[in-house]
């Protein structure tokens, strides 16, 4: 009778080591899941209270650092529980929904924050995330700044000359590579930098052929860094020949940047657009640095 | 008088069956307590056992993590583990093939097509009402029950099914359904296409007692179901011109078991995703270790099934935590390496 | 008896049996002989049930085998075929056990181990038993296939002929076992059985059956007792190649030799 009881009990004991991962309880321990809104729970001085991220949380850098929950669509939900959170802020893209609903089930205090790709959408972003952790102040505050110097960029950019063709890939792998088509991040980044998406013929991403990508004639090329960095720099990127005889490779105009800063849609979002106007339109430096420049003390 | 060598063969060989079984069923015990224990949040065994045996005294937290998360999960990956691995047992039995696994007669690929079509397209609105959360599973479901009846249909001339042309018809509608998957990816967003990548790698994330309950009927069924045809299906191994001629009905029997297939299979890669390996490998050990008799062989394949499922899900919640692995994918990191090994040994002591 | 009576079975679009009448009668043993397709298998396929006659029918102590039940004709008529492939790791008792199969819902463990017992011994296979198929040799196989196929006759009080039909049951095997497969059989045969045979080799024909069947491009050429039937002109005929016949020096039944015919 005894025997069974302490093998099951050992086994226990034995597998339990595996899990031995809780930490004493504090108050408001926060997991934020999506990059922008672990963005705006900093920029809202609460950073330090963020016990786990997901891995599109890159930003700031001690970011990365943190425990990761994993893919924002691919969550676990004793995960979750097992760091004993005060709140879990989830971008509205979070999932899978099965998860979420045992999340719920479990009692873990959830919070869905609206994520829209559009400028709005980072207003209605800052305000919730403000929300979910009683800062409405400040969060209103930085949701007019931000809607303010959007405008502000904005207005700075309608006085450009030109529109010019700018062709968004997401990579370049092998075969062909992935274009960024309508009703994509990178198409309204595009639109609000005072450019024209080179790609109209299709939504979403998609791989694109030679072709294509000669008959859109893009003015420039807008690539991520770690594009650039795998295809070994700006001049082997202008020197392949899928994009020969394009305008963009003739004139040399490759801009790189950052794909969480340039798509994420989060807090910097008015600094992204601001970066990617100069680079579109440099002929409007002056008025970008006078009209469109960050508040001083107000970012870093 | 001297009858020692069939009783070696026959006698011990039943003994040993039973001693395989005894051992293979404590190993399927202590990976189900295993895996109750384990998980991100530690939860001590004391608590464990007194939550299953008293869940009232439980806290409501820890008992909500027993009873409704790792309960159903345990429950969910030894079923479907234990599904796979006879389902694996029965095709290769049938194809004469130790290589075939439930795949080949388009269960995976038909589900995994109806899937993506719900993630890619959605849900009419008109079913979105009452199917709801479970019109993915649904579909994954129905697309592997349809591509199997499909296949079935199309090698069956006359009430005949020809195993070599349902292998055939198998690989093109594989082929076809694999097809229509990419075309879905192609008209994908960001978001579907992760949807579409994690849910193709498998995980036993999303077991509640709906997904157990929902698999329960076409495992318990399959695996039940398997035993009865243990005898036909070692007639089948000296192929169906045999097993013809040794009384057993042998089209009845092959259409039923591959529908027994298509639907325990079906009802796993519905709640679970595509999980590979498992079919393929669970019957190869089983066949190292103990021969290929299906009496025991198909018993043996549900316990070790079940046990490796789980274990392999432990790895798969714990290496990462707080995140979790694909199962799919620990599957495919142990299962690959160990068919290879066995392809090579296999070609040593068998040279073609 | 098994009696087919008239059959034809047509396969991509001739006829590869042809209004052939034969039986196979309790208390013989019969060879039935012809060059490569002759259709000498699609007669088996015939006999045994395994294949529906396109014209004619074979009938079972005067009942069609269409409608007899399959385990009832399995427990009567057994067949060994000409190859029988078993890649998986199967023992040998397992795969006698396996003709036990149609007995299976009325006979104790213990009669199917017996009858498993006598069958591996007369095949000459006992103490293979507990080795796995698939390491056996050709002609151990064949043998094995061969005890199988007496473990499913094997049918202690049951009453009713057993036939056994063997398609070139000899064909892996040596000298000895040849001569034992065979004797084995006509011993059968002599017990009651009625057993039909397709051989190659015209002499263990000679030396064992009790009817000789010639058969010539689905049809029969000659049927009787081995001295009628295989002369040096029905032979040559059959075969297509010139035949000698004489008496053998140890009993009294026909030698062929074929002639050293060389390729033209």
């Amino acid at each position: 009778m005894m025997k069974p009881v302490i093998l099951l009990a050992t086994l226990l004991l034995l597998v339990s080591q595996v899990s031995a991962q809780t930490s004493p309880q504090t108050t408001g321990r926060i997991v934020s899941v999506g990059g922008a809104v672990t963005e705006i729970v900093n920029e809202l001085g609460l950073g330090d209270r963020l016990v786990a991220v997901d891995s599109t949380s890159l930003h700031p850098l001690e970011m990365r650092a943190l425990p990761q929950v994993g893919y924002m669509r691919a969550l676990s939900a004793e995960g979750v529980a097992a760091l004993h959170p005060d709140l879990v802020l989830l971008s509205d893209n979070a999932g899978p929904p099965a998860t979420i609903e045992q999340m719920r089930g479990l009692g873990i205090p959830l919070k869905l924050i609206p994520d829209r790709p559009t400028p709005e959408g980072v207003a209605d972003k800052i305000r919730a995330v403000g929300a979910a952790l009683g800062r409405q102040g400040e969060a209103e505050t930085m949701a007019r700044e931000t809607t303010d110097r959007l405008a502000a960029v904005s207005r700075v950019v309608e006085k450009a000359a030109g529109r010019p063709r700018v062709l968004f890939l997401m990579g370049l792998g092998r075969g062909a590579p992935v274009a960024a088509g309508r009703n994509t991040a990178a198409d309204a980044m595009i639109r609000l930098a005072g450019g024209i998406n080179a790609i109209d013929g299709y939504d979403g991403y998609k791989p694109a052929s030679g072709e294509a990508i000669l008959d859109a004639a893009p003015d420039v090329l807008l690539l991520p860094t770690e594009a650039v960095d795998a295809a070994g720099g700006r001049d082997a990127v202008l020197a392949l020949p899928q994009f020969a005889g394009t305008p963009a490779a003739l004139s040399g105009r490759l801009v790189v940047m950052d794909t969480l800063y340039l798509l994420g849609f989060g807090p910097r979002l008015p600094d992204a657009v601001a970066d990617l106007a100069l680079a579109l339109h440099p002929e409007l430096a002056q008025d970008l640095a006078n009209d469109a420049a960050p508040k001083p003390g107000g970012r870093s | 008088m001297t009858s020692l060598p069939l009783r070696d063969a026959i006698w011990t060989g039943r003994s040993r069956h039973a001693g395989i079984l005894a051992i293979l069923s404590v190993l399927a015990a202590v990976a189900i307590i295993a895996s109750l224990g384990v998980g991100a949040s530690a939860i001590s065994p004391g608590t464990v056992l007194r939550t299953l045996l008293h869940a009232a005294d439980a806290s409501p937290r820890d008992a909500a993590i027993v009873l409704h998360l790792r309960l159903p999960r345990t429950l969910l990956g030894f079923g479907l583990g234990a599904a796979l691995a006879v389902s694996g047992a029965m095709m290769q039995g049938l194809f004469r093939n130790p290589l075939a696994d439930p795949g080949l007669i388009g269960v995976s690929a038909g589900g995994a097509m109806a899937a993506v079509a719900v993630i890619v397209l959605g849900v009419p609105a008109l079913l979105a009402g009452t199917v709801g959360p479970f019109a993915l599973p649904l579909a994954a479901f129905a697309g592997s029950l349809c591509t199997t009846l499909a296949i079935q249909r199309i090698a069956s001339d006359d009430g005949r099914t020809d195993v070599s042309t349902l292998l055939l018809a198998g690989i093109a509608i594989n082929a076809i359904a694999g097809a229509v998957t990419g075309f879905l990816i192609f008209g994908s967003d960001d978001r579907q296409l992760r949807d579409i990548t994690f849910w193709s790698m498998g995980s036993l994330g999303g077991a509640t007692w709906t997904t157990v309950l929902g698999l329960a009927p076409f495992a318990v069924g399959a695996v039940v179901a398997a035993g009865r045809w243990a005898g036909v299906l070692d007639a089948l191994l000296l192929g169906e011109r045999e097993a013809g001629l040794l009384g057993f009905d042998v089209e009845p029997a092959k259409r039923r078991i591959v529908i027994a297939t298509a639907a325990a299979v079906g009802a796993g890669v519905a709640a679970a995703g595509v999980i590979g390996f498992v079919g393929l490998v669970v019957p190869h050990l089983v066949r190292l270790m103990a021969g290929a008799g299906h009496r025991l062989l198909l018993p043996a394949s549900a316990l070790l099934g079940g046990t490796l499922m789980l274990c392999a899900d432990m790895l798969a919640r714990t290496v990462v935590i707080p995140a979790e692995l694909p199962i799919g994918l620990v599957t495919a990191l142990l299962g690959g390496p160990f068919f290879l090994w066995l392809l090579i040994r296999q070609r040593r002591s068998f040279p073609p | 008896m098994i009696e087919a009576e008239g059959v034809s079975l047509r396969r991509g679009g001739r006829f590869v049996v042809d209004e052939v009448s034969i039986s196979i009668r309790p208390g013989t043993l019969t060879a039935v002989l012809g060059p490569n397709g002759a259709g000498k298998s699609s007669l088996v396929r015939l006999l045994s049930g395994e294949a529906a006659p396109d014209f004619g029918k074979v009938t079972l102590d005067g009942r069609d085998l269409k409608r007899w039940d399959r385990r009832d004709l399995a427990r009567r008529r057994a067949v060994l075929s000409q190859s029988v492939s078993l890649t998986f790791p199967l023992s040998v008792a397992e795969v006698v056990m396996l003709g036990r199969a149609p007995h299976r819902a009325r006979s104790t463990r213990a009669e199917d181990m017996a009858a498993a017992e006598a069958s591996l011994k007369a095949a000459d296979v006992w103490h293979l038993a507990g080795r796995a198929y698939p390491t056996l040799s050709g002609g151990e196989r064949q043998r094995v296939q061969f005890a199988r196929v007496l473990a499913q006759l094997e049918d202690g009080g049951q009453s009713g002929t057993r036939y056994l039909i063997l398609d070139e049951p000899t064909s892996s095997l040596d000298i000895r076992h040849q001569a034992r497969l065979l004797g084995l059989a006509g011993g059968l045969a002599r017990k009651g059985w009625g057993v039909l045979a397709v051989l190659h080799d015209a002499n263990l024909a000679a030396i064992h059956a009790d009817t000789v069947v010639l058969l010539r491009e689905g049809r029969i050429l000659a049927s009787g007792d081995p001295w009628s039937v295989m002369t040096p002109d029905r032979l040559t005929e059959t075969f297509d190649h010139p035949v000698l016949v004489s008496r053998r020096d140890d009993l009294d039944r026909p030698l062929i030799t074929p002639a050293a015919g060389t390729a033209d």
